[in-house]
């Protein structure tokens, strides 16, 4: 699968707030903890080697779980599958408080859920769309009704 | 970057075998077939090898070359040639980011909704000509694949820090990703008109950092307008609205634009209106709003999937929730103080 590859590496260089040196553990038996620094960048988590000026690899941070695995460790599960988690080892418990919120925000579908309950309740207030002064008020991705899960794509069984 | 040349002339039935040790990132073959030699029996073949070197990648290269009388067996080692340079690419000594492909397909075919699909067609970087794909839009992630049932993903493109441009000359109905000086353009047409702009309106809006912009904007002028319509007493609602729309300047291009641009990553940037060509200023149908408080985030409905809760929703839809209770709380205080004043009166006047 393509992808571009330069245009992602450039954007891991941008300027990010939540980068930091954390030990990373792979999802995989056998993956032992490794020292890297770790930079989130719009709904991506990079990931570089120490002092290296490109990154090693690119998580997408959608449809994951993030949670707090003790004090100082969290960990982000992908795929549906629980029992296969990338961890981080934090440095302190703020730190890690910081990593997991930042992480959930950074999702673009929780902004795109936030964007609509923010236009809901603008309208409801105002009685005005608050999207009709850029206008963007018929762009399907803002859509109201985007609030409620679509039909996978792939039929499946209920 | 070093470039090395190497040319090869081969001649009569002889086997050839040449082991290179080449910095290889990108490997150009060419194979030329020069016609008859002088004596007319043996064609002279010449293959050339031309390499660009980067990040002192080193990769030991083996390359057979059969030279005879027939042009076919050499057409075939040309061939070999080319599968191996494949290979070269696609393994690990070749350092490439890894972008966890399960995840975006996972992403791409999971229940979020899509934001634009449809067919493209899409310009090929080296020959310029042009390949229908199915594109698929979702968040900031441009998928492509040869046909909407295909289970194989050609590829995605990451949708930051690029401008969207229409393209009024050349080929018809044309725009392009434009990722800056030193980074890709990919160029694509749509079949007509309305899927132009449909597809340039789409791509303008799908970026993280334009999507986290409004957000903010949108957080400010929820706070402002709870503080002035949410606990208000008396006065009647629409007119008094006074959000400070000057903080959002608006940038109005004149009709006869050709390009439009938006680029996507600094923090400060202005949100722009794109033109608004065909489109009046339509009213969103009041139906679709009738039915609001439906369409908040669901707290009866099933539970959001994973790590999407956060404590500050919550603590808004809390608020939401809160105000009607705050009101009629401050009305029964008003009614009771109002009660409270009227019985210090004494109820007989005694002059």
């Amino acid at each position: 699968m393509r992808f571009n590859e330069k245009e992602m590496v450039s954007l891991s260089r941008q300027p990010s707030e939540m980068a930091a040196e954390l030990g990373m553990r792979g999802p995989k038996k056998g993956d032992v903890v490794k020292r890297r620094l770790v930079k989130l960048v719009v709904n991506f988590l990079f990931y570089f080697r120490i002092d290296e000026e490109e990154p090693i690899g690119a998580l997408l941070l959608e449809q994951c779980r993030v949670e707090k695995e003790d004090k100082q460790t969290f960990s982000i599960a992908f795929l549906d599958e629980a029992e296969r988690k990338y961890v981080f080892e934090c440095d302190s418990e703020d730190q890690c408080k910081e990593w997991i919120d930042a992480i959930i925000k950074a999702s673009y579908e929780f902004m795109r859920k936030n964007l609509i309950f923010y236009r809901t309740e603008i309208h409801r207030l105002t009685g005005k769309d608050p999207l009709e002064q850029y206008g963007i008020s018929d762009e399907a991705r803002f859509q109201v009704s985007n609030g409620l899960q679509a039909l996978p794509r792939e039929s499946s069984s209920l | 970057m070093r470039d090395e040349q190497l040319y090869l002339l081969l001649g009569g039935s002889v086997v050839f075998q040449i082991k290179l040790l080449i910095p290889v990132l990108k490997c150009h073959f060419s194979f030329r077939h020069d016609g008859a030699g002088e004596d007319n029996k043996a064609p002279l073949l010449s293959t050339q090898l031309h390499t660009q070197s980067c990040n002192n990648t080193h990769v030991s290269f083996a390359a057979k070359l059969l030279a005879n009388n027939n042009p076919d067996t050499a057409c075939r080692a040309s061939q070999r040639l080319a599968t191996k340079r494949q290979n070269i690419l696609k393994s690990d000594n070749i350092k490439r980011m890894k972008v966890h492909e399960k995840l975006l397909t996972h992403y791409l075919s999971c229940t979020s909704p899509v934001d634009k699909e449809g067919y493209l067609n899409k310009k090929k970087m080296r020959t310029a000509t042009f390949q229908r794909r199915w594109f698929v839009l979702k968040a900031n992630l441009l998928f492509y694949q040869e046909r909407p049932a295909d289970r194989h993903l050609l590829g995605v493109i990451v949708l930051e820090g690029c401008a969207v441009r229409c393209l009024a000359a050349e080929e018809q109905f044309a725009f392009s990703l434009v990722f800056g000086p030193g980074l890709k353009t990919y160029t694509f047409a749509a079949e007509n008109r309305q899927a132009q702009e449909s597809w340039v309106e789409a791509l303008m809006s799908a970026s993280h950092c334009y999507l986290s912009l409004l957000v903010k904007n949108l957080e400010r002028e929820y706070e402002e307008a709870k503080q002035q319509h949410g606990c208000r007493a008396a006065s009647s609602s629409s007119s008094a609205l006074s959000l400070s729309m000057n903080r959002i300047s608006l940038a109005v291009p004149g009709p006869s634009v050709d390009v439009r641009e938006w680029r996507s990553f600094s923090a400060s940037a202005v949100l722009q209106a794109p033109l608004a060509s065909t489109k009046a200023a339509t009213k969103k149908s009041p139906k679709l709003w009738s039915r609001r408080n439906a369409y908040v985030t669901p707290l009866n409905g099933p539970a959001l999937p994973y790590g999407e809760w956060s404590m500050q929703e919550f603590s808004q839809l809390h608020d939401y929730y809160g105000q009607e209770v705050e009101r009629v709380r401050e009305e029964w205080l008003k009614s009771k103080r109002v009660e409270d004043d009227t019985s210090e009166e004494d109820l007989i006047d005694l002059g």
